[in-house]
């Protein structure tokens, strides 16, 4: 009996043994399904899509920062300017895409003629005596059709039709002056007349832009030289997640409580920009001359629905950014930034004005090293249906003689150039951007 | 009881071990615009009257260790590339940049003239070196550690004071073993692989740049006291008849690839092949292959048939065009592009770019993937084909403890 209530015992234990067993190996057998799967499918799981900005990657929006036409060197720089658009459907579908020029040229108050000598400003010293320089901000929209992998380029100052090479569309032009950017994504339907042009989950453009400064021989005076300069950047892209609303509306990144991008279509905008530079100013180490660094900042948050020909400045959104530039002694300085809709400025006239660039805490002069480290922080506002989020290019000028008082290289004087995209670090995770438009009928 | 228990220390420990794996393959990146803990610079030169000048900055709040290689891909006299290989250390403190001119490196001397910390003794390379640099982060006993601060940005000076910039490549990493073989796969674990193609737009080789044609010298007087010299229309031309003969000034475009799989080990050249395929503005496709290419490859597109504008009896009408690359043996590359905007008088204004990476599709049964076939997600390709985002490679540093 002893025995027999030992092999009950056993027979229990056993039992309550192997149930368990049972449980721990369906549980193991169920959770080893469970890592089964997700290694299954990491290989394809890891070919995500960007939830930041890239500019080496094909997207659905894509943002071309800075675009310039000088056709008739208006303010007597010595040279002409144009910038070459090119655009690429990496995809095997032909895709209808939706083009926005943004002017964000200044326009001087007391201009008596659309002379472009008299109505284009800098400052307001390029004005008729008590006229002042304003910001101009108005969009130019234009729809095109890009066949599957077909790459496509125009001059910005021209006219380009794309049925000529097997696209369709005009694209227009901008005119004989511009600064300004384009913006591009892409939308519905397969043709200019069957789209709606409301935004697709679709990532297939991708986008130059070369940026020319030159002068034929004997301009501007008899005995110059010819100049040729290009710059080239790739433009800025933001993938669009799976899921995009057919409005009108591009949420770059999700804002809680927001009225139309409580959910993310698209990738958000970066919440640092780093930018490795030369310290304006500082000498070449081949070259010998000076360097200096021109940055241009961009809005994600833009009103696109104000009509062409209208100054929409006003409904932009206002941003700040804070700064910190650090030098090769790792010691650091701090400035801020307004971007009131567009902000294309010599990095040392960020914090100092025209003519006291030395005293800047861009300049080598006062850093004491040649290259630097910058960080722009945009400060995001409370309001959920608007954002404060920055994307930027900058262009670098060396050249044998700068401007003994600014130490710039841009314009006039001589000058090689090159162009570059800015680096980012983290996105925007508590509030989104917003791009709103309406296409003119 | 105890069943309960048992059943949820079987559900935890195979979901940590899911976790664990997951971690592992938490998602890195390729990208030039992103800091890494590998950053590679495909395109470093000091010949033909060209300097290049790298800037390299650590965007963390922490001391980073870099251990950095030279390759000269140059040919030697062999006529084969050198494949060279000279390595450095370099120490940033947090958030420090620094740079140095390649022809003269940069010594630890504070009394010299260049202000900021030195970041170690840095070597200058050989006259006539065209190669890559490539830098990865190490900790303070020169095992490799993923900290992902690192950005870098190259810039080429010349020939006749020209310069282009581009932006070095950061590959991110995560938990990567502690040996000398960085293991760059598509899960991720360790540091992220190299995409599988590259895409570089251009204006055709050799045809004319509509810019200049429009704005600059695209043209040569026919006649007159300017005969054979740069106009942009006749009325520079001064002389009877005398006409702007247009049409005279041309693109000309390069790239140069680096293998993702390098040997700094045995410094023995990794050999391989480039595949193309050039799409022109009328859709019109052309593919072809390189030959054999070992180490490092700077390559004009005049080279490449497919690739030239009809203006110089090519394939391609403009006024852009698309070329598509990838490594077809070899394992996965790196490119860099660059486009030479030459007038009538031969000045030039170069733009060097960096070019977009991609996925490419697969069919099932193939042996690799389709060049005409992009991709991000599996989504985008054609029913039952597979993305293929990437492809593994290694970097294989010297041994740790020789």
């Amino acid at each position: 009996m002893v025995n027999g209530s030992l092999r009950m015992q056993r027979s229990t234990a056993e039992r309550s043994s192997g149930m368990t067993q049972r449980f721990l190996s369906v549980a193991g057998v169920g959770g080893l399904g469970i890592v089964m799967l997700v290694l299954g499918t990491a290989p394809f799981a890891h070919a995500q899509l960007a939830a930041f900005p890239t500019s080496d990657r094909p997207a659905g929006y894509v943002v071309f920062p800075k675009v310039v036409v000088d056709e008739l060197d208006v303010f007597k720089l010595g040279r002409f300017q144009d910038t070459l658009i090119q655009l690429t459907n990496t995809g095997q579908d032909s895709r209808v895409v939706e083009c926005f020029y943004v002017d964000a040229s200044s326009r001087c108050n007391n201009s008596v003629s659309t002379d472009p000598s008299s109505l284009y400003c800098r400052t307001s010293a390029d004005c008729r005596s008590g006229g002042q320089c304003l910001p101009q901000w108005s969009q130019t929209d234009f729809t095109i059709v890009v066949t599957p992998n077909q790459p496509v380029g125009w001059r910005a100052s021209q006219t380009t039709n794309l049925a000529d090479v097997d696209g369709d569309g005009i694209v227009k032009p901008v005119g004989p002056y511009f600064i300004g950017e384009l913006k591009c994504f892409e939308v519905d339907g397969t043709s200019i007349v069957n789209t709606t042009t409301t935004p697709i989950s679709a990532n297939d453009l991708k986008g130059e832009a070369s940026i020319y400064d030159l002068n034929p021989v004997n301009f501007p005076a008899v005995g110059t030289a010819a100049h040729v300069d290009v710059r080239e950047y790739n433009a800025v892209g933001f993938q669009a997640q799976p899921i995009v609303n057919s409005d009108q509306f591009l949420c770059l990144g999700s804002s809680p409580g927001s009225a139309h991008c409580a959910t993310a279509e698209y990738a958000a905008c970066p919440s640092i920009i780093v930018l490795d530079h030369f310290f304006d100013g500082a000498e070449d180490p081949d070259l010998g001359g000076a360097i200096s660094t021109d940055v241009t900042l961009a809005p994600c948050t833009e009103d696109l629905t104000q009509g062409a020909g209208t100054n929409g400045v006003n409904n932009q959104t206002p941003t700040t950014a804070q700064i910190l530039v650090f030098n090769e002694f790792e010691q650091r300085l701090s400035a801020s930034v307004n971007v009131d809709c567009f902000k294309e400025t010599q990095l040392s006239q960020i914090d100092q004005t025209a003519g006291n660039q030395r005293s800047s805490a861009f300049s080598s002069s006062v850093q004491g090293t040649l290259t630097g480290q910058t960080r722009i922080r945009p400060i995001l506002s409370n309001d959920p249906n608007t954002g404060n989020g920055l994307i930027a290019i900058l262009e670098e000028f060396h050249c044998p003689s700068p401007d003994p008082q600014t130490g710039s290289c841009s314009s006039p004087n001589p000058h090689s150039s090159a162009a570059f995209n800015a680096n980012y670090i983290g996105t925007n995770g508590v509030k989104g951007d917003v791009v709103s438009y309406s296409v003119a009928p | 009881m105890r069943t309960i228990q048992y059943v949820r220390a079987g559900c935890l420990i195979s979901t940590l071990a899911a976790c664990i794996m997951m971690a592992g393959s938490a998602r890195a990146d390729v990208s030039t615009e992103r800091p890494g803990s590998l950053l590679i610079f495909p395109k470093v030169v000091q010949a033909g009257g060209r300097e290049t000048i790298i800037q390299i900055t650590n965007t963390g709040n922490s001391v980073d260790n870099l251990h950095c290689f030279y390759i000269a891909g140059q040919d030697g006299p062999s006529g084969h590339p050198l494949c060279q290989i000279t390595d450095f250390f370099i120490s940033l403190t947090k958030q420090q940049p620094t740079h140095w001119d390649v022809s003269t490196g940069r010594s630890v001397n504070p009394t010299d003239s260049i202000e900021g910390f030195d970041p170690g003794v840095i070597p200058p390379v050989a006259p006539g070196f065209t190669g890559a640099l490539v830098c990865a982060e190490v900790d303070a006993d020169t095992s490799p550690v993923a900290m992902n601060k690192i950005k870098g940005e190259a810039t080429l000076e010349g020939p006749n004071g020209d310069i282009s910039k581009y932006n070095g490549v950061a590959i991110q990493g995560s938990s990567p073993d502690n040996n000398n073989i960085l293991s760059l796969n598509p899960n991720g674990v360790e540091y992220d692989a190299c995409k599988t193609a590259a895409i570089f737009n251009f204006i055709p080789d050799g045809a004319p740049d509509p810019i200049i044609e429009a704005l600059g010298d695209g043209g040569i007087c026919s006649s007159g006291t300017r005969s054979g010299l740069g106009c942009n229309n006749t009325g520079d031309c001064p002389g009877a008849g005398a006409t702007c003969l247009t049409g005279q000034s041309q693109v000309l475009n390069t790239i140069t690839a680096l293998p993702c799989n390098l040997d700094f080990q045995t410094q023995v050249p990794t050999n391989f092949n480039l595949g193309y395929l050039v799409i022109d503005g009328d859709e019109v496709t052309h593919t072809t292959s390189s030959g054999p290419l070992s180490c490092w490859a700077s390559i004009n597109l005049s080279d490449i048939s497919q690739a030239v504008s009809t203006a110089v009896g090519g394939p391609l009408a403009g006024p852009v065009a698309s070329m598509r690359i990838t490594g077809i043996s070899g394992g996965p590359v790196l490119l860099v592009g660059e486009s030479f905007h030459v007038d009538s008088e031969r000045d030039i204004g170069a733009a060097a770019v960096n070019l977009h990476m991609t996925g490419l599709c697969q069919a099932p049964g193939t042996q690799a993937p389709d060049l005409t076939q992009t991709c991000t997600t599996t989504a985008d390709c054609p029913a039952t084909w597979t993305c293929i985002s990437s492809q593994s490679s290694t970097i294989k540093l010297p041994a740790l403890n020789p």
